[in-house]
């Protein structure tokens, strides 16, 4: 399955819904499509926040294939070019006073995922992200 | 025993509903629905306007309908926490579904924010 979403937030309700079908289409377990839709939704967000220049119109692409043993999701963008792997790994260990906002998007992403990787090519963040099933 | 009484309930963006409640005397605040990056700034505005209500003191957050949490939801009850923290107060999370809790417990939210599996121990461990 394939499709174009806008840069916005608001997609986030598609997004979800677009991991649904999928997941009834392909007969996915929720222990699958749920990390899945997490996963998406955490660059989904980085991307619309901190990708495209505020007020900026752009789409973001996604593609979900099942293959034999795994799902693979593949998500493109056209903002400036942007590894979310290499941002420092978040504070999980400080007390609520000094416990640093933000950087959890990213961690969610890496412990819920198999593998994902990032490339940047033909002016496009491209994303690979992949769960294996069972 | 005094009965629930359900005080405020709104609806945001037909995604995320929040209902304010005094039970025993001790605030909760279901929360309905989807929290994530397309809800949180509305979800954080009611709990910043909750805390400023000076009736509030401890939190409970019933997480029993809550379906989905995402990184800017954890964002949210950060914050609340924190500003309960500044002011000697607690904010604690009841009855998260699977999906939610393994989302705290991977953020490490379980060491900073006690998690209860149902609102009744929520509310017997702050009231003692």
């Amino acid at each position: 399955m394939q499709q174009d979403f806008g840069n916005s937030l608001a997609e986030l309700a598609s997004l979800a819904k677009a991991l649904e079908d999928f997941g009834q289409r392909e007969n996915l377990p929720p222990a699958v499509i749920g990390p899945l839709n997490l996963a998406l939704d955490e660059l989904f967000t980085n991307i619309v926040q901190h990708g495209y220049p505020p007020g900026k119109e752009g789409r973001i692409f996604l593609q979900l294939r099942k293959n034999e043993n795994s799902v693979e999701a593949l998500l493109q963008d056209q903002a400036p070019a942007y590894n979310p792997f290499e941002a420092p790994d978040p504070d999980l260990e400080s007390p609520i006073e000094s416990r640093p906002i933000g950087g959890l998007g990213v961690h969610l992403v890496k412990e819920l995922m198999d593998h994902w990787e990032y490339r940047r090519d033909s002016d496009q963040n491209t994303i690979i992200l992949r769960k294996n099933l069972g | 025993m005094s009965l629930a009484k359900s005080l405020i309930h709104v609806t945001y963006l037909d995604m995320l509903s929040i209902e304010d409640q005094k039970e025993n005397g001790i605030w909760i605040c279901a929360l309905e629905g989807r929290l994530d990056g397309n809800t949180s700034e509305q979800a954080d505005k009611h709990l910043t306007e909750l805390s400023g209500n000076e009736e509030v003191t401890d939190l409970i957050l019933d997480l029993s309908a809550l379906e989905y949490l995402s990184s800017a939801g954890l964002r949210v009850f950060l914050m609340a926490a924190k500003r309960a923290k500044s002011k000697k107060h607690q904010v604690v999370l009841a009855a998260p579904n699977d999906g939610v809790k393994q989302v705290l417990t991977i953020s490490g939210f379980s060491s900073i924010l006690q998690i209860f599996p149902d609102r009744a121990s929520a509310l017997s461990s702050l009231a003692s």
